[in-house]
């Protein structure tokens, strides 16, 4: 085989590759480009001891949560919904939800489960510092929430309950 | 030529040592190298030849002052062309255009290879991804749809803890506590 025809059949298993993965990673990047995103909430409770004037106990957009009527939550006398966020999750996306006390909460969806249960990394970081709360898998249902909780603020602890799944209803309150 | 390779001595080196102008040690230096490299050997034998015609020239001319140039031309010519020959059929030597010519080929089998590897397993990656899971997140969905589980987690320089708050239907909520050992900030 001269150098010429050498070079040919070289040349035409480098397109014969190049085409193959083609195939195999055109379809599946389009896929993830297509896959929708997951919707998620994160509720922002403040947690006090204290009987403050004003304070009404739970607070009523809270009541349909049922582990906060519950040990350890139940034995706060006042549970403040600070706020209720609701983002979508894009696969292998970052989003950040910025905490009352300047820390960040960063979700990020690692797959969707076929159950329509969200596999989630959560943590918190905190500005020009080490990551507070590193890692946290979760394999989320959009029922009852699961809960981030203990971090000190305004007299009282932050109680952050997150749920993410396609069941999510997003709606505006 | 000669000087191509480090190992080989230079031309300049085998026309003194022709010419018999070596040191003691450096010629003997030089028959050492001559008796295992045939390049230069040939190099050798080349100059050796050249000087016999040059000799041979010189004797004619002395004879006959009708110097026949044409044919002297012929033997140098005939002489250096049997010098490349004698080179070109040392099999360790490869002339450089054919080393450029194979070395884009070699270059790319391993690098297509490496690609075709890397490609076959980000697909099954990706595969195991997409497909349903399997094992024992597999069964848990089919016994729960509705269960959240905490699979992985790192405190950091924190203390913490992981319980779970037994609600209704036997579910069970799980709550992540942390120790919080910062001020408040």
């Amino acid at each position: 085989m001269s150098s010429g025809q050498h070079r040919g059949a070289i040349s035409s298993v480098a397109l014969l590759l190049i085409a193959w993965l083609c195939a195999i990673f055109v379809p599946l990047s389009a896929a993830r480009a297509d896959e929708p995103a997951v919707p998620a909430e994160v509720l922002v409770v403040l947690a006090s001891g204290s009987d403050e004037e004003g304070a009404q106990g739970v607070d009523a957009s809270l009541s349909d949560i049922r582990a906060l009527k519950h040990p350890p939550f139940n034995e706060y006398k006042t549970l403040k919904l600070l706020s209720r966020q609701k983002v979508q999750l894009p696969r292998d996306q970052s989003v950040e939800i910025t905490l009352p006390n300047g820390r960040t909460l960063v979700l990020r969806l690692v797959k969707k489960l076929p159950d329509g249960r969200a596999k989630v990394q959560v943590s918190i970081s905190r500005p020009n510092r080490k990551e507070y709360l590193p890692l946290l898998e979760v394999i989320a249902s959009t029922g009852e929430p699961f809960f981030v909780a203990g971090q000190r603020y305004d007299g009282g602890t932050l109680v952050l309950g997150i749920r993410a799944g396609d069941g999510l209803k997003l709606t505006a309150r | 030529m000669n000087g191509e390779h480090p190992s080989h001595l230079t031309k300049e080196k085998l026309q003194r040592h022709h010419d018999g102008e070596l040191s003691e040690q450096e010629a003997a230096d030089a028959r050492q190298h001559l008796r295992t490299c045939a390049p230069c050997q040939a190099e050798l034998d080349a100059l050796e030849r050249l000087s016999d015609m040059v000799r041979w020239s010189t004797d004619e001319t002395a004879a006959n002052s009708d110097v026949d140039f044409t044919r002297m031309f012929a033997e140098i010519e005939r002489a250096v062309s049997q010098d490349d020959h004698a080179r070109s059929s040392q099999p360790n030597v490869i002339p450089l255009s054919q080393k450029r010519a194979a070395s884009p080929v070699m270059r790319a089998v391993p690098a297509l290879g490496a690609l075709a590897l890397a490609a076959a397993a980000i697909l099954m990656l990706n595969r195991s991804d997409t497909l349903p899971s399997d094992g024992g997140e597999q069964q848990l969905a089919l016994l729960d749809a509705s269960h959240t589980e905490i699979t992985a987690v790192k405190f950091g320089r924190n203390a913490g803890q992981v319980f779970g708050i037994p609600i209704a239907d036997g579910q069970s909520v799980p709550v992540v506590w942390i120790d919080d050992e910062d001020e408040e900030e």
